[in-house]
């Protein structure tokens, strides 16, 4: 083939080349990609101090006061004029490649990327008070696109927030979404039923956000099961475990197999054991056991997201956004999942009994729900010297008990609270029902460890 | 002698008959309801949120065991409020303004919040959200509380209280007499955010021993003006962010280069007994 041959063949194709070019760009507009990665400044607290016996810790201090992955969440992409051109999402380790595309026949001249606080599946969506959608946005840039080939633009990575100005929504997405991926996940039925959650955060008062009915002020945070609703209140953003991981706890608990909930209670049950004055609860005060565990299986799902099943030392923030240790390391005692009794340096680990009307039953506590759940889930003896652990070698089974409950209301079912007449729930009978009771007889039902479970039960001062 | 069923009977009757002749003699109109602020000794009114303690930060129960969000009314018709509980606000618990409620707010209140009758507005219904704070009203007498579900007549009542309190707030003055202090323990977090303690007493008899982060009724007075005007200027400087970024709800870290702590403060009430609580 001559030179001049191959030159008139090499012309020919490349006519033909942008001929097709041009008539896709006719008909397609222009598109491309953008890669990157985005990270937020964490100041998450409840995190494992250096001082303190790490051994299972997932979240270190190292991981405190540092840019880490904005994972899983929606990443769109829009046009200097705030037109939406495409949407993709962010991996685990934060990055992404998003496409766009745009009906104009020439390549936007800039563009923007939008970071939101939204599981790229759907899982849940932190928005912002008035329901907006909470979104950190890079500037414009450039695509480089040339108007006949797609572009392919690297963004480097994109921080948001710092040391002196963290970011609340990303901080909380954070928490969010290790929750989901570590442990909500790994349960059947919440892959099923465990979508659509919508979080709004962070003010005491949000007017019509709740269903109609209930409180539209919540200055400690809340959550409505049927229509999985979370208000995260002012200070609601950087204490994870006591705050956004534990109101998707209380999500996960209603969908894990849903109670029947409506019932009028609040003039037989409140969150008091001596129903005496109008408060709520915390780690010790004495609680009907339908509630304290409700509250202790919420809050359980974000402790083992937190602390491996081998962990020695670990604690549940109630309300804390640092730690929950003393300078010296040891746990701060109210926060102490695997000490058996408190105050935990009572070496007989005498529990306090004290009469009702005082609160301080320590069997009543949500923190005696919260120890028998976490020596339920972890791999290896008390510190104390008791003697018994019910690892089965599947460490993640007991997130997942409630579904094998019986539909019913008959003993340890899970309308057991509930009398019923002709089929339909009338009076609330039971204050203990659905409890650590109820949990340890279906969990060896299904799991075996009855004995264990008995044990262990007692052992931690033997909540209903 | 028993009577019998039908002498029984009889006489109830005639009792019945005798107890609406006096009824009907004295009218069944109740009158206009009881003022609200008569001058007689005492508190009138305390309409609150009673979020749980402990579902805060450690210690920091002194700015919120009289309610976060709270009302106050005393037999004058002075008023103590802190920020109102509504959308876009977020109060700064413990502190408070005071003012004098004008007479149609007064009527306000005192028509929807009966005295003495409070109980008859508790009709809350429906299971409570979970960790909702109960909401509460009460009187020397009576009380209502609904726990984040609310019956017709409570969200009346609660509405009438919400209706006025953005406007005590914005007419109210900044309290100026003692104030209540407690402290927690330092845990040791990584923070380069100290101020430094104010008064010239040292700062560690105000950090609370482990059994009482979690409960009300514990902090201390700090009745000098000159020391409470400290505290507050301390406040107001970490509000102000001064000297850096604090986690949102953790106190003021603070130091007297002895002890490190959190500390929380409350403006003072004047009824409150020795322990910094309301009677009702």
């Amino acid at each position: 083939m001559t030179q001049t041959l191959r030159t008139r063949l090499l012309c020919l194709l490349a006519t033909v080349a942008m001929l097709l070019l041009g008539a896709r760009d006719a008909h397609a507009g222009t598109w491309g990609n953008i890669r990157g990665t985005a990270k937020l400044f964490n100041v998450n607290g409840n995190y494992c101090p250096t001082a303190a016996n790490c051994t299972g810790s997932t979240y270190p201090q190292a991981t405190y006061g540092t840019y880490v992955p904005w994972s899983n969440a929606i990443v769109k992409v829009y046009d200097s004029a705030g037109v939406f051109l495409g949407q993709g999402s962010t991996a685990t380790d934060g990055s992404y490649n998003v496409a766009w595309s745009s009906p104009s026949a020439t390549a936007p001249s800039s563009v923007r990327l939008r970071f939101f606080t939204q599981h790229k599946d759907g899982r849940f969506s932190l928005m912002e008070a008035n329901g907006a959608g909470y979104n950190v946005y890079t500037g414009l840039f450039g695509t480089g696109h040339n108007g006949y080939s797609p572009s392919d633009t690297y963004r480097g990575t994109t921080y948001a927030g710092s040391s002196g100005a963290p970011l609340g929504h990303p901080n909380a997405y954070w928490a969010a979404e290790r929750l989901w991926r570590e442990t909500l996940s790994r349960v059947g039925v919440l892959q099923t039923n465990f979508t659509g959650v919508t979080i709004r955060g962070f003010q005491d008062t949000i007017s019509g956000f709740m269903p109609s009915n209930r409180a539209d002020k919540c200055e400690t945070s809340c959550a409505w099961g049927p229509t999985k609703q979370i208000h995260l209140n002012t200070a609601g953003a950087y204490a994870p475990q006591s705050r956004i991981m534990h109101e998707m706890g209380h999500i996960a608990s209603y969908w894990l197999h849903p109670w029947f909930i409506e019932y009028d209670q609040a003039t037989t049950l409140h969150y008091d054991w001596d129903n005496a004055s109008p408060d709520g609860w915390n780690h010790t005060t004495a609680e009907w056991g339908l509630v304290g565990f409700e509250e202790a299986l919420a809050t359980h799902f974000g402790s083992v997201t937190f602390w491996a099943a081998n962990a020695i030392a670990p604690t549940t923030c109630l309300a804390s956004s640092s730690h929950c240790y003393f300078p010296s390391g040891a746990p701060i005692g109210s926060a102490d999942l695997e000490h058996t009794s408190w105050p935990y340096d009572d070496p007989t680990n005498t529990c306090i009994r004290t009469p009702v009307g005082s609160e301080v039953v320590e069997e009543r506590w949500p923190l005696s729900h919260m120890r028998f759940l976490w020596d339920v889930y972890d791999s290896h003896n008390d510190a104390d010297g008791d003697t018994y652990s019910a690892a089965n070698g599947c460490w993640w089974c007991q997130f997942g008990v409630l579904a094998y409950y019986g539909d019913g209301n008959y003993w340890h079912e899970i309308n057991e609270a509930w009398v019923y007449f002709l089929g339909v729930p009338w009076a609330f009978a039971h204050g203990d029902a659905r409890a650590s009771t109820a949990y340890e007889v279906n969990y060896a039902q299904t799991f075996g460890h009855a004995n264990e479970l008995s044990l262990l039960r007692a052992s931690n001062c033997g909540p209903p | 002698m028993i009577p019998s069923r039908r002498a029984r009977t009889r006489g109830t009757s005639l009792l019945a008959a005798a107890v609406l002749l006096v009824v009907s003699s004295s009218g069944c109109d109740d009158g206009p309801p009881p003022q609200l602020c008569d001058g007689s000794n005492g508190l009138r009114l305390h309409a609150y949120s009673a979020p749980a303690i402990g579902r805060t930060a450690a210690g920091s129960a002194v700015e919120i065991e009289n309610g976060s969000y709270t009302l106050v009314v005393d037999e004058g018709c002075r008023y103590y409020v802190t920020a109102p509980p509504v959308d876009g606000v977020n109060a700064r618990f413990g502190e408070l303004r005071t003012g004098i409620l004008d007479p149609a707010v007064a009527q306000q209140l005192a028509a929807a919040l009966p005295r003495g009758q409070l109980a008859s507005l508790g009709d809350c219904g429906g299971v409570p959200l979970s960790d909702s704070s109960p909401l509460v009203v009460a009187d020397l007498t009576s009380h209502a509380a609904c726990a984040g579900t609310f019956g017709t007549r409570f969200r009346g009542a609660w509405g009438a209280v919400v209706q006025v309190w953005p406007g005590l707030w914005d007419r109210g003055e900044a309290m100026t007499g003692a104030v209540r202090v407690a402290a927690s323990p330092a845990a040791g977090g990584p923070t380069d955010v100290v101020y430094p303690w104010p008064l010239e007493q040292p700062l560690a008899p105000f950090v609370l021993g482990e059994s009482d982060l979690n409960r009300a009724g514990v902090s201390r007075l700090v009745p000098t003006p000159a020391d409470a005007a400290a505290m507050r200027d301390l406040r107001a400087r970490h509000d102000r962010g001064e000297l850096g970024w604090n986690p949102p709800g953790s106190g003021i870290f603070t130091s007297d280069g002895e002890t490190g702590a959190f500390v929380y403060l409350r403006d003072a009430l004047p009824h409150e007994n020795e322990n910094g609580l309301l009677p009702f």
